[in-house]
This record gives C-alpha cells, sequence and structure tokens, in this order.
C-alpha cells in the first residue's frame, strides 16, 4: 500500500470502519498481541508503538552503513520535549515546546517524507521543570487517523483533528479529575481502542484510570484510586478478552474495556517508571531500578501467580524488548540481554549511558543518551553490534520511533528522521 | 570452643598464604601495577597535573577541569547536569559548592563528599606510596569481571573505609573499582571502570572511566593531561563567596587614625593606631581587631557575614569596655557601604539612638570610616567619629 492510498484509507475512505473491523479480526487470529487498533503495522501511532511493546515487524532494516553514509532524509529544530514521535499515513506529529512568550506547548504536523510543515497548534502554557531535566510536554501523542490526542506537561489532555489540528476538546486534569501535578509533570500517555480513549488521570474520588468516548470528551468510565504518575496503560489481549493494564505505586491492575477491574497484584517493587511488557500469552514483566530489580508473573484465570524475580534488570525510565524468550533493557549503565526464563544475566555492554531501544524487523535499534544510534542483533550469545552512526547532538532520553521505513530520533531541541530500509 | 579456635587459625593461615596459593604477593602485584602505571621514580617527579576533557552527567557532556598536586590537593570544575560545580581540598580542608543544595557560595563539605573528593584528588592510582599513607591493601585472589581475568585488591584507607580494586592480569593496570561514592551528599556504593591507557610524560593513565552508582552514570574522558604546570595562588582554597570577596578591600593590615567631633562642635584628633582585616580560614567571614584610647583603652573585634537570604550584610561589633555585642545590617549604596542598626536595635526606649556605620572614600590605599549618630529614628545622621585607614606597605 502507498503511502497516498494509505493517507487515503485514513482520512476520506467512506469503508474505513469495515476495513478496521476486518484487519482487527485479523489481528486477533494471527497476532501474538492484537493491535489496538488496526493500522498498518508500519505506523508508529502511539507511545512504544502500536502494540505498546516498542516492536514493528516485517521490516528489512540495514544491517551496515553504506560506505556512502545514511540517508538523512530530515533534521529539525523542535525545542524541548520528551514525547517519543507518533506517525501515521505520512505525517510525524511532534509534540514540544519553547519558552517564547513566557513559554507554549505546541503539537506539530510535519510530513513524514520531506520534514514540510503540516499545522502547529499551540496546546498549554510550558510545563517548567525545575530541576533542570528539560521543560516541555513528557506524554507521547496518540492517533487513530481521525484524531490526535495529547496530555500536556501540566495535565490538559487535548484532542485534535488529524488534517489540521483544530482542537475538538480537551480536559484540564487538575480541574476535572482533582488530579495533581506528579513533580516531573504529567507523563503518562494516552492509548487508544475503539471509540476509547484511555489515560491514567490519576483523579481524586476513584478517577485515577479513565476511559474517555474519544470524540466528545465524555467520559465513559473512571475507576481506581491513585495520584498521576509516569506510567502509561497498555492493552493486551489475554485470556480470551482484551485487557487494560496500569501500573499505580506497588499495584497492578487490569480493566476490562468496559471498566471491569479483572485481577490486580501487589508488585515487589515501587514505582515502576518503566512500561509493564507483555509476554504472549499470558505473562507480564516488569522492572524498576530497585532491589528487586524485576519479576515476571503468569495470570491464569485471572489470578496472579509470581514466576520470578531478578535484580539483575533494573530499568529506569526506558522499557525493555521481549523478543524470542529474552529481555534486552538498560540497566545501571549497561545494555544487557537477560533470560526471561529465570532472569539470569546473559550479557552486558557498557557505553550508552541512560538508552533506550526499539526492536525494528530482527534488529534492535538503540539509541545512546549521547544521540549515537546503534543496530544491535537481539541474540542471547552476546553483544553483536552491526552498525552504528551519530545522529543527534547532546543529551537523547526520547527513544526512537520507527515508520515507513523511517527512524525517527528526537531530542530537547532537535529531530532527525533517517531511511533505514534496505 | 576448640572448634571455633580451629575454623579461626585455619581462617588465618589461608588469608596469610593466599598470595602465595595465588602465585605472588600483594607487594609484588602492586609493584607491578606502579610500574605499569609508569614506576614509581617517574611518580614522584610529578608535582602536580591539570587534566581537561569532558564529564558526562545526567546525559548532559561538558568541558571539566581536574588539578591534582602532592599533598592530596585538589581543584576541580565540572557540570552535573546543567549546574557548574567547583570542588577542592587544599590538603586538609575539602569544600565544594555543589548547587543541589541550593547554596550560591563553597561550603565545607559533608564527611560523604568529603570521602569522595579525596578518592578524586589520588594521582589516579591510590596505590602509588599507598603504605605511606597508611592505606593498608590484601590481595584476595583472581576473579573474572565481565569478561576479564582481574586480580582483587581491598583496600583500606587511614579513615577505615574500604575499597575493592580489580587489576587486569595481563597489563596490571586498574580494570574496575567498587568504593562509596556521594549521591546528593548520601552515602552510596560506585562501581567504576577504567579505559584508554595513554602515556602522558614517562606515566601511564586512563583518559576514559565510567562510574555507576544508584541511577547515576557518569563518565569522563579526558583530552588533555599537562605535567608540573605552574598553579595559581589559592586555588586549592575554599573560595570567598561572591558578596564577600566585594569586602575585600577591607583585607588587610591598616594604620589608623581617629578623629572626634568634640562638644563644642570640633573635629579633634584623638589617637593613631593599627588595624587588621581578615578572612576567617576557609570560612566566609571577615573579621577586624582594632583597638584605641578614647578616655578608655577600647578594644573592637567586628565580624563581617553575608545573610542569603536577606540579601544584605550583617555586623556585628564586640566592645571589650562594655563587654557587649551590637549588630548592623546593611549594603553598598553607591561607592559607600553602609551598616546601621535602624532595624536591629534590641533598646526599649521610645526614641533610641542609632548607629551608622559609613566606609566611604573606598580605595587600593585605603578609606574612610564615619561613625554618625540618628535620634530621629534614621531620618537624618550626625557623624561623631571618624577612622582614616590607610593600607600599611
Amino acid at each position: 500500500m502507498t503511502q497516498k492510498s494509505r493517507v487515503f484509507l485514513c482520512l476520506f475512505c467512506p469503508f474505513k470502519k469495515a476495513i478496521i473491523t476486518a484487519l482487527a479480526v485479523f489481528g486477533i487470529f494471527f497476532h501474538e498481541s492484537v493491535p489496538a487498533q488496526s493500522y498498518q503495522e508500519n505506523d508508529w501511532t502511539q507511545f512504544r508503538g502500536n502494540q505498546h511493546n516498542g516492536i514493528v515487524r516485517n521490516v528489512d532494516l540495514i544491517t551496515s552503513v553504506p560506505e556512502t553514509g545514511l540517508e538523512k532524509l530530515w533534521t529539525k529544530n523542535v525545542g524541548n520535549g520528551f514525547p517519543e514521535v507518533t506517525v501515521l499515513a505520512g505525517v510525524a506529529f511532534v509534540f514540544s515546546s519553547d519558552s517564547l512568550d513566557g513559554g507554549y506547548e505546541y503539537l506539530a504536523a510535519f510530513d513524514a517524507e520531506t520534514g514540510k510543515d503540516l499545522w502547529k497548534t499551540r496546546i498549554d502554557t510550558l510545563y517548567f521543570e525545575v530541576d533542570g531535566w528539560g521543560h516541555g510536554p513528557r506524554s507521547t501523542p496518540a492517533t487513530d487517523g481521525e484524531m490526535i490526542y495529547c496530555l500536556s506537561g501540566r495535565g490538559k489532555l487535548t484532542a485534535l483533528t488529524f488534517k489540521d489540528g483544530k482542537e475538538v476538546w480537551s480536559k484540564f486534569l487538575p480541574k476535572d479529575f482533582g488530579s495533581v501535578q506528579p513533580r516531573w509533570g504529567y507523563s503518562s500517555s494516552p492509548a487508544l481502542y475503539e471509540n476509547l480513549l484511555i489515560l491514567e488521570t490519576g483523579g481524586s474520588e476513584n478517577r485515577a484510570f479513565t476511559a474517555f468516548d474519544k470524540k466528545t470528551g465524555s467520559v465513559v468510565w473512571s475507576k481506581g484510586s491513585g495520584v498521576s504518575f509516569y506510567n502509561s496503560p497498555i492493552l493486551t489481549f489475554l485470556e480470551n478478552q482484551r485487557q487494560i493494564i496500569f501500573t499505580q505505586d506497588t499495584m497492578l491492575f487490569s480493566y476490562s474495556t468496559a471498566g471491569d477491574l479483572l485481577w490486580s497484584y501487589r508488585m515487589p517493587l515501587r514505582y515502576p517508571y518503566s512500561q509493564p511488557i507483555f509476554v504472549a500469552p499470558d505473562k507480564f514483566f516488569i522492572s524498576a531500578l530497585s532491589d528487586t530489580g524485576s519479576f515476571l508473573i503468569q495470570v491464569k484465570n485471572n489470578q496472579v501467580h509470581k514466576l520470578w524475580t531478578s535484580d539483575v534488570m533494573q530499568n529506569e525510565w526506558s522499557s525493555c524488548i521481549y523478543h524470542d524468550g529474552y529481555f534486552y533493557g538498560f540497566s545501571k549503565g549497561k545494555l544487557i540481554c537477560i533470560s526471561a526464563e529465570n532472569g539470569m544475566l546473559k550479557w552486558g555492554q557498557r557505553g550508552y549511558g541512560k538508552g533506550s531501544l526499539i526492536m525494528v524487523g530482527d534488529v534492535l535499534v538503540v539509541l545512546s543518551d549521547q544521540g549515537v544510534v546503534v543496530l544491535v542483533e537481539p541474540t542471547p550469545e552476546k553483544f553483536t553490534k552491526l552498525a552504528s552512526f551519530k545522529a543527534m547532538e547532546g543529551k537523547s532520553w526520547t527513544a526512537p520511533s520507527f515508520a515507513e521505513g523511517k527512524l525517527f530520533v528526537r531530542n530537547l531541541s532537535e529531530m532527525s528522521v533517517f531511511k533505514l530500509t534496505k | 570452643m576448640k572448634k571455633r579456635y580451629v575454623i579461626l587459625t585455619v581462617t588465618l593461615f589461608l588469608i596469610t598464604v593466599s598470595g602465595a596459593v595465588n602465585g605472588q604477593t600483594i607487594e609484588e602485584i602492586i609493584e607491578k601495577h606502579i610500574n605499569a602505571h609508569g614506576g614509581l621514580k617517574n611518580w614522584q617527579k610529578i608535582e602536580n597535573m591539570k587534566i581537561t576533557g569532558h564529564f558526562t552527567s545526567f546525559s548532559e557532556r561538558k568541558p571539566f577541569t581536574e588539578i591534582k598536586a602532592k599533598g592530596g590537593k585538589y581543584y576541580a570544575h565540572f557540570w552535573l547536569g546543567q549546574h557548574p560545580v567547583h570542588e577542592g581540598s587544599d590538603g586538609s580542608f575539602v569544600w565544594t559548592d555543589d548547587p543541589w543544595f541550593e547554596l550560591p557560595y563553597a561550603r565545607k563539605a559533608s564527611p560523604v563528599e568529603e570521602s569522595v573528593i579525596l578518592q578524586k584528588s589520588d594521582f589516579f592510582t591510590p596505590f602509588i606510596n599507598y603504605a605511606e599513607k597508611g592505606y593498608k591493601a590484601t590481595f584476595d585472589g583472581k576473579e573474572v569481571k565481565e569478561g576479564v581475568e582481574v586480580f582483587k585488591i581491598t583496600l583500606t584507607r587511614n579513615d577505615g573505609q574500604n575499597e575493592t580494586w580489580y587489576l587486569n592480569s595481563k597489563t596490571y593496570l586498574e580494570y574496575m573499582a567498587i568504593t562509596d561514592w556521594s549521591d546528593f551528599a548520601s552515602p552510596v556504593q560506585q562501581e567504576a571502570v577504567f579505559d584508554d591507557f595513554r602515556k602522558v610524560g614517562e606515566v601511564v593513565l586512563p583518559f576514559y572511566n565510567e562510574r555507576v552508582f544508584d541511577s547515576r552514570i557518569t563518565s569522563t574522558e579526558i583530552e588533555n593531561i599537562e605535567l608540573n604546570v605552574a598553579l595559581e595562588p589559592g586555588i586549592f582554597n575554599l573560595p570567598l563567596s561572591e558578596p564577600m570577596k566585594k569586602l575585600d578591600f577591607l583585607r588587610g593590615e591598616w594604620g589608623v587614625s581617629f578623629d572626634a567631633l568634640g562638644r563644642g562642635g570640633n573635629w579633634s584628633h584623638v589617637d593613631s593606631t593599627s588595624s587588621v582585616f581578615q578572612f576567617i580560614e576557609n570560612k566566609n567571614i571577615l573579621q577586624e581587631n582594632i583597638s584605641y584610647i578614647r578616655y578608655l583603652p577600647l578594644e573592637k573585634i567586628t565580624t563581617w557575614t553575608f545573610n542569603n537570604d536577606r540579601k544584605n550584610y550583617l555586623m556585628t561589633v564586640f566592645n571589650d569596655i562594655y563587654s557587649s555585642t551590637d549588630v548592623y545590617q546593611g549594603d553598598f549604596q553607591g561607592d559607600s557601604l553602609i551598616m546601621d542598626n535602624t532595624l536591629v536595635s534590641f533598646t526599649k526606649t521610645e526614641n533610641p539612638t542609632f548607629t551608622r556605620y559609613i566606609f566611604t572614600q573606598i580605595s587600593q590605599e585605603g578609606f574612610v570610616l564615619e561613625i554618625a549618630q540618628s535620634k530621629d529614628k534614621g531620618e537624618t545622621w550626625k557623624v561623631s567619629q571618624k577612622f582614616t585607614y590607610f593600607r600599611k606597605k
């Protein structure tokens, strides 16, 4: 499918719903984890990609840097912000900020191929980060091709039209939910499922987790207690139903899409900043910088059984990738690989600081905190670097996005787009 | 009891012979380690070193400068994230201006910070003259660390702190160290690795190190090392805070001429004396000692500090004859420094007399101190005493 035809599908196709339903049914039968939305697998529609797992499959990625150098498609100064770049149907969305006129946060849309400006909408006043880590938004926008949804650092949830960035509805979490801004700003990224926009709202009076009608912004259900934190909901499919997973302090919760609590589990660690990793068909891996480090649980009949804990993998905010029985991720300054069987270390490699990683095709795409992209073979045998190149200058804490054959990287000032397919 | 005795004996025996079991003694290993670094003779020629490069913390890579000199003297300027840091030691007093505590001046380091700064003040390896420095080392056998065969050595510094050092068994250079470290002045344990050893003059030094502690990762990339450079005087001492630097014009030995206003309204010379203004060592306190005669012999001790919250100077004046202390506050107004007690008077009388100290006509060679009184709550002031200070050669 060409880029143009996919834009057409997303924006104008009258049979879109039918196609989406058909694709969703296809997904249920043929994917280990069903897509939350039925986008092309080759898009990056929300935080950690369509599957919330940081993985894009079926891509033939380069495994060496050509002698002629990598093809950098475009680069842009985008300002302060930590959200991943969201990409769908040839449009790249960058949620960022600048300090002009007192400071504002903006959502901007660019042509993913050329970087041409499409639109830019002011979302909220700037979230100013007092500790000096970086101002601006933290949460990655989510899009379904009709609308795009973003949460500002100060807690303004905004729905805009995909096509031209017009605001359709908004909520302000402190005012509308009695939520308290976390120390480092609102960071939870919204997740989309059918007509729902799901978000950790951290509200008072049992409004910690909320599903909105994505078209109108009305609350479909709001459940649970707890404050806003830095984790994002993920959508999984296990035990024959869609489940929404939230983490909150020491608790892990699973809700049905109707808002029923299916199961909960008191974790052996607190405050994981990194995302839960779903291991199909019924396991979850969670890691945090703590003495416990990480653990694997299995869910059967809504009962949770802990399989193991291991202090080897200690994720800070960067989440792991699961592949073929092993977890790959950052732990105390090293990129490491551990066994999903028992949490034991397979290998570790220094030199990438507080990096992040995703998986594209059969290759781990690692971004060091200094803006170096490293392509790594996902094997437990040993650390095997395939290629590397300098993508950006300066502190780079945002994980890359991959869509439509292109790698999107951004940091606190610039973003760059590289063609990485053969 | 017997059993315990036997276990203890065997343990002691094993510890004693462990070096022999592993083929080398601790002394031999450390000697080879020093030789790998260029040899003791060459190290003994080094009085100081100036190191520049880039230091990365909180993923921010910024330039740094370090100066190390014999006797544990140390100075560094680097960045923690986006915040500049200075720290140092004159060999006994250890200081830092770590900005995370939001104190905009250098202060005495906490014991945890002091331990880290003393580690940094080593000429890279702590094993040079380790016995002379009072350190103890034991060889704990061979291990494999991250695929590298290493000698494991426990080093006990003279403050009792234990460190574990891993020396590459092939090169005898340090591969890794686990030591106490500081994270926001809280004690943590760090793991440091060393790499990129290069020759500078006749000695060999690691041009790269990476430290991991708690959630932090720092790396140091050295770009240049200069040996035996000329040092700026006082570089290792605690620097004065910016406001106190403004009082530096007072520092020194002074001749003083004292004039007073008589009852008839005429000025007359009362006494000639001398005075010394000096900063108390490693503190942001300036002190003056002066004595003169006006009817009775007066001895005054004044101290000066700066209050960072109120953004003004505080001056206390201890008068020996009256055994009393008065407190004044103020700041520079134009070219004069004006201190008075209108806001800090402790009298309960309805119309108190306030006193003002006015430092004026300030130059490198001298200044005039006028002491004035006000009987209308500071509306008007009448000068009654003048002290003319001229710098002693």
